[in-house]
């Protein structure tokens, strides 16, 4: 096409990093240092000091998450689900005592302090409410949202406890919905602060249908690749029969590199083991399609930050055309950097080698390399997507990513396409995870790793 | 005379394996599981819940286990309809977990159960609580049913391995030894692939393990006519790739591999063939099962007949000692394994004419011995004679093109 220049590529370098940093930086679920500011104050509104550092962890639940988001369209359900709905959280743990659990916007969901030896005088149910209502004003950001229901007495280890139960009179959430908050006090110390909220209508049934629905579809596309993997046993047999030419020890290195980062991600061992072995004999299989494009990882980055462009608007466009897509991410089992690292370049690594390698090989003497790789895409596209109403919505949204790949791979072959979906994973991925330089390191580190392989491209004609 | 000989020899062998007297088996489905259906709906006292359309059914325990769902999938319906008039029809309600309802306490629970003697046990779920009292259940505030007879556990897992695994020796002999391409048969497997995977929607009811409460059934129909489109898909490629070999096929022997086929179904058949038997399409469910099985039958035998090869002349005693281990262990695999023994005793150009007719007698024994209704019966029949035509056709379209 045209030469290649030194400045060239820098600028096609740093034009990817920037972009990568556009659509990633400071995406990370943020609020975990305001949280410890509430969660002391909250503390000190039931007279207690916490001391030292506490211990921080976000959690969550994205079913309830998306039932929420599901519950009132557009970015009000996103507010709901990381606020007052209380899907997303973090929780704070002082070691000396005390625990408190904030929205990672900034409501407080529940507190908690170590009851006291001495929690002062017992008090009367009516003098008890007092206490309960200042208590409420204290620590709750709407008090006047809460409509008290009833309460409850009894004694325990020489004192009285009350518990008071306050149901939610501001229609904070929808209807369908019901938000309630349970306050304890021992003698005339509050002790407890917990706030609930219990999805009744049909907004998580639908979020819940749809996870099943897409886990039996992810069936079908296991069988395909089943299908797949039995052809592939066929023509490395008769590879070795004819002494085609097989990448043995390549193969094996990618398939160990791939139940590693699998291993990163928490994949079950017999799922390593299967995937390990599945992408080793593909890769070792490479070389006897010789019609499969030539490998340019370089390429993969740029494509792979275009696609994660592509996935992150891909909500917004559904929601827009009436449909339902979540735009919170999955929350992983595991938060930590290695499992950012493992779940990008697990599925690059296993999914791509097989979808833009072995299909078109073995379908491409038929099909032909394009509806082969079509077909490929197809089956990929069952592989990932989230609940989405219509469902199709979100398999389209799949479908389009997995076509930019196959657009992917017929320019820069198997290799760029690896690489395009682990930068894909890397940015879409980076989403979910807290909000701190390490992660922020593993998600660059795909996108450098990009710049790096076009700098250092080999010029050629 | 000497033209006529084989071709009556093999006509009495057929009336032979047809009117030869078998044990008769409990299982032959009394009425089809439409009929069963229309039994169901009338036995059973209503629900409180809309039942949705018949989606599939499976024999079980002597009768029709057949399962109902609506469109928004969020509950199933299950209902046993047994084949003699005497037993009571039997069901039991499935709802998604997420579906809200009530959490009874352990004596309403036992109340809503209709006082069954025995322990509830809570079930927590999402947005109600469960009750299991005894063998009743409770689902929120609404009594789930009896128990319904469970289907037969999968069985034969080391026949099936056994056979992918001469499958797989037939394939890579193909490879390497390539055949003479029966064009014809190629063809053949290929248009039933086709035409089977225009039929799925009219065979999702053999899917009905597959429907479960929370997920719409037009997802699980989806997903098994996904798969079974891709095993299809992948069947006829297969077919292409390593194609049956041309031939040509004595008459007494495919009169002979018909004939036995027919007794084994009749001794050995699979409730299975009841199932298909009891759909709208099960014609084109049968000529899938027959031809692309017979391919594949053929493939394994020329696997088996490989695998032998290095013996010699000891193949053959070989041949005889496997064949008598397989049709006496086959259970009911045993019309498979009929057909790989005598796709490898027919050789290269016989093997897949062989292979197909001995699955359809077996396919047509074994429906005889499984249905009691008129159009299952009558349509088998028709059917041989369809199977018996379309082999010949295959065969002469080879016998055109030159052996």
């Amino acid at each position: 096409m045209f030469r290649q220049g030194w400045w060239t590529r820098w600028l096609a370098a740093g034009v990817i990093a920037l972009a990568a940093v556009a659509l990633a930086l400071g995406r990370g679920v943020g609020g975990a240092a305001r949280a410890e500011t509430l969660a002391r104050g909250a503390l000190r509104q039931l007279g207690y000091v916490a001391a030292g550092d506490p211990t921080v962890q976000l959690e969550g639940n994205h079913a309830l998450a998306w039932a929420l988001e599901r519950s009132r369209p557009g970015p009000a359900g996103t507010d709901l689900a990381q606020g007052e709905g209380g899907a997303l959280r973090w929780r704070v743990t002082f070691a000396g005592g005390g625990e408190a659990v904030v929205a990672v916007d900034g409501v407080l969901l529940s507190v908690r302090r170590p009851a006291p030896t001495n929690p002062g005088p017992d008090l009367y149910p009516t003098a008890a409410k007092e206490l309960f209502d200042r208590t409420l004003a204290a620590v709750v950001q709407q008090p006047s949202a809460w409509r008290w229901e009833h309460s409850q007495t009894w004694r325990e280890a020489g004192h009285t406890w009350h518990r008071a139960r306050y149901l939610d009179a501001g229609n904070i959430v929808p209807s369908g919905w019901r938000r309630e908050l349970e306050m304890e006090l021992a003698g005339s110390t509050p002790i407890t602060v917990r706030h609930r909220v219990h999805p009744l209508g049909t907004d998580l049934g639908v979020v819940m249908g749809r996870i099943a629905e897409l886990k039996e579809l992810r069936l079908a596309g296991l069988v395909g690749v089943a299908i797949l993997a039995v052809g592939m046993l066929l023509a490395g047999v008769e590879a070795m029969a004819y002494h085609e030419p097989l990448r043995v020890a390549r193969g094996v290195l990618v398939g160990a590199l791939a139940a590693g980062c699998g291993w990163l991600a928490g994949e079950p061992a017999e799922v390593l083991a299967v995937q390990g072995l599945v992408t080793a004999g593909v890769v070792a299989l490479l070389p006897t399609w010789a019609f499969l494009p030539r490998s340019r990882p370089a390429w993969g980055a740029p494509a792979g930050i275009a696609l994660a462009a592509i996935a992150l608007v891909g909500p917004m466009l559904v929601n827009g055309f009436g449909g339902w897509m979540p735009s919170t991410p999955a929350l992983p089992d595991d938060l930590s950097p290695a499992h950012l690292l493992g779940a990008a370049w697990f599925p690059a690594l296993a999914e791509e080698p097989l979808l833009r390698g072995a299909f078109p090989g073995l379908l491409g003497p038929v099909l032909g390399w394009w509806g082969a790789a079509i077909a490929g895409a197809c089956l990929g596209a069952l592989f990932h997507p989230l609940p989405s109403v219509p469902l199709v919505a979100a398999i389209g949204v799949e479908l389009v990513i997995q076509l930019g790949l196959v657009a992917v791979a017929r320019v820069a072959g198997v290799g760029g396409a690896v690489v395009a979906r682990a930068t894909l994973g890397s940015i879409v991925y980076r989403l979910a995870y807290p909000a701190g330089v390490a992660w922020d390191a593993v998600a660059f580190g795909v996108v450098a790793l990009g710049a790096l392989l076009i700098l250092l491209r080999r010029e050629r004609e | 005379m000497r033209r006529f000989l084989p071709v009556a020899a093999g006509g009495l062998a057929l009336v032979a394996a047809a009117v030869a007297p078998v044990p008769i088996r409990p299982e032959s489905a009394a009425r089809s599981p439409r009929s069963a259906a229309a039994v169901a709906e009338a036995a059973i006292p209503p629900l409180g819940v809309v039942w949705g359309r018949v989606r599939g059914w499976e024999r079980a325990a002597d009768g029709w286990r057949i399962v109902w769902q609506p469109a928004h999938g969020a509950w199933l319906l299950w209902a046993w309809v047994p084949d003699g008039a005497s037993d009571a029809v039997g069901w039991w309600l499935d709802a998604a977990p997420w579906l809200p309802g009530a959490r009874l306490s352990r004596a309403a629970a036992l109340t809503v159960a209709g006082g069954v003697r025995g322990e509830p046990a809570p079930l927590e779920r999402l947005a109600r609580r469960d009750w299991l009292v005894g063998e009743e259940r409770v689902i929120g505030a609404l009594r789930a049913g009896r128990h319904v007879p469970a289907p037969p556990g999968e069985s034969g897992i080391l026949w099936g391995a056994a056979l992918a695994g001469l499958v797989f020796a037939g394939a890579i002999s193909r490879v390497l030894l390539p055949v003479v391409v029966s064009s014809g048969w190629r063809r053949l497997v290929g248009w039933t692939a086709a035409v089977t995977i225009v039929a799925l929607p009219l065979m999702t009811p053999l899917a009905a393990r597959r429907f479960e409460a929370g997920v719409r059934p037009w997802v699980s129909e989806v997903i098994f006519g996904t798969i079974v489109a891709m095993a299809l898909a992948a069947v006829s490629l297969a077919a292409v790739h390593y194609p049956a070999g041309r031939g040509r096929a004595a008459g007494p022997v495919l009169a002979a591999a018909l004939a036995a086929g027919l007794l084994a179904g009749r001794l050995q058949p699979v409730p299975w063939c009841a199932e298909v038997a009891g759909l709208e399409a099960r014609a084109v469910a049968w000529l899938a099962v027959v031809l692309l099985g017979g391919w594949l039958a053929a493939l394994a035998g020329e696997g088996l007949r490989q695998l032998l090869a290095p013996a010699g002349r000891a193949s053959r005693i070989l041949l005889a000692i496997v064949g008598a281990a397989m049709v006496v262990s086959a259970g009911p695999w045993l019309g498979a394994a009929l057909a790989i023994l005598g796709a490898t005793a027919g050789g290269r150009g016989q093997g897949t004419p062989v292979a197909c007719l001995t699955l359809w007698g077996w396919l047509v024994g074994a429906t005889w011995a499984t249905c009691a209704w008129t159009g299952a019966l009558r349509d088998s029949l028709l059917m041989l004679l369809v199977g018996v035509a379309i082999v010949i056709a295959a065969a002469l379209a080879d016998h055109r093109h030159g052996v």
